[in-house]
């Protein structure tokens, strides 16, 4: 109990001034704007290769052909959509604990790029099922838990939207994501636990990976873009976030007038 | 390259359809994702900058102070 009060405090002591600078809008207004301005060109250009690489360049699958190269799509759109909800959980977690306004800022913007990176999943698997499972669609474990996974994200932005008070809001969400998070080893787990259709994964941390390199780093590749990506469009949405709330100070009603004065 | 023409890329043994339905959908996501933003950010600021009475200008951000 004593120990854990110590920890406790050391913990405290150590994370202030991270937490004192993440707090400050202004300051996460323009760190965010900086590493935009190199992040995002990057982001896009590594996309851009990925693409091309995967579709023009890899080999054909042995069984499956070319529609296989879905899969450059498809895996890292999944990965990142269950990655970025870690991130709204834990935004959420933070709000809760430590009543941050900039966890609540982050879990607000990255619940739209969530949905719209599982429809992408969900939607490449379709089409990749047409050809390979012979349906566009299949009730099984992996997909279904995927689409409670959509549905997550969304109850996060519609509830959002259904309170006036916004600290409200913002705590009614922050609980949803974490009930949520019980989804999450259930997707993982569901291509072992029930019989699918759906593969296992190729690509393990740990051993033997059953992908060809051919195959391998493109898909990499895409990984590391879509994670980029996703990094990208969460700090665009959180500064239009920053600067609603933050309308009626002085250093946004000042960048108002430095960016529009050329408009007006 | 893997495909001998411009053709093969485009069909892709049959699987073209389906390939490039998925590329094109993941293109407009991705669009939408990135080209939304940057668009609502400046019409926020547009706003603001055409009702400068509703500005009040405060010296310290209020959640700034609150940390």
């Amino acid at each position: 109990m004593f120990v854990r009060r110590i920890a406790r405090c050391i913990i405290a002591v150590a994370m202030w001034p991270i937490f004192h600078k993440f707090g400050s809008p202004p300051w996460l207004y323009a760190i965010s704007g900086a590493i935009l301005r190199w992040m995002l060109p990057v982001t896009l250009i590594l996309l851009v290769i990925g693409a091309v690489w995967g579709l023009m360049f890899s080999p054909a699958d042995f069984r499956q052909g070319n529609s296989y190269r879905i899969m450059y799509i498809h895996v890292p759109a999944a990965v990142v959509a269950l990655a970025g909800y870690y991130v709204m959980a834990l935004a959420g977690a933070i709000n809760l604990i430590w009543r941050m306004k900039m966890a609540d800022v982050a879990m607000k913007a990255a619940a739209p790029v969530g949905a719209a990176f599982t429809f992408l999943a969900l939607f490449s698997g379709a089409v990749w099922g047409k050809p390979t499972w012979g349906a566009w669609w299949v009730w099984d474990a992996r997909v279904t838990s995927m689409l409670i996974l959509l549905f997550l994200y969304l109850g996060v932005v519609a509830l959002y939207e259904a309170f006036d008070n916004k600290e409200a809001a913002g705590k009614a969400c922050a609980v949803l994501s974490l009930v949520g998070m019980v989804n999450i080893p259930i997707i993982y787990k569901s291509v072992d636990w029930w019989y699918s259709l759906h593969q296992p994964a190729s690509i393990k941390l740990t051993g033997e990976s059953t992908i060809d390199p051919s195959m391998l780093y493109p898909l990499l590749l895409m990984i590391a873009a879509f994670y980029a990506l996703f990094t990208c469009c969460l700090l665009l949405n959180m500064r239009v976030e920053l600067l609603r709330r933050e309308s009626r100070t002085h250093w946004v009603g000042s960048l108002a007038k430095r960016e529009c004065s050329d408009v007006l | 390259m893997y495909f001998d023409s411009l053709h093969a890329l485009l069909t892709m043994d049959g699987h073209g359809a389906y390939v490039w339905l998925v590329y094109l959908v993941a293109l407009a996501i991705i669009a939408l994702l990135v080209v939304a933003p940057i668009r609502r950010r400046k019409q926020v600021l547009q706003q603001l900058a055409a009702q400068p009475n509703h500005v009040q200008p405060v010296a310290v951000s209020p959640s700034a102070k609150e940390l």
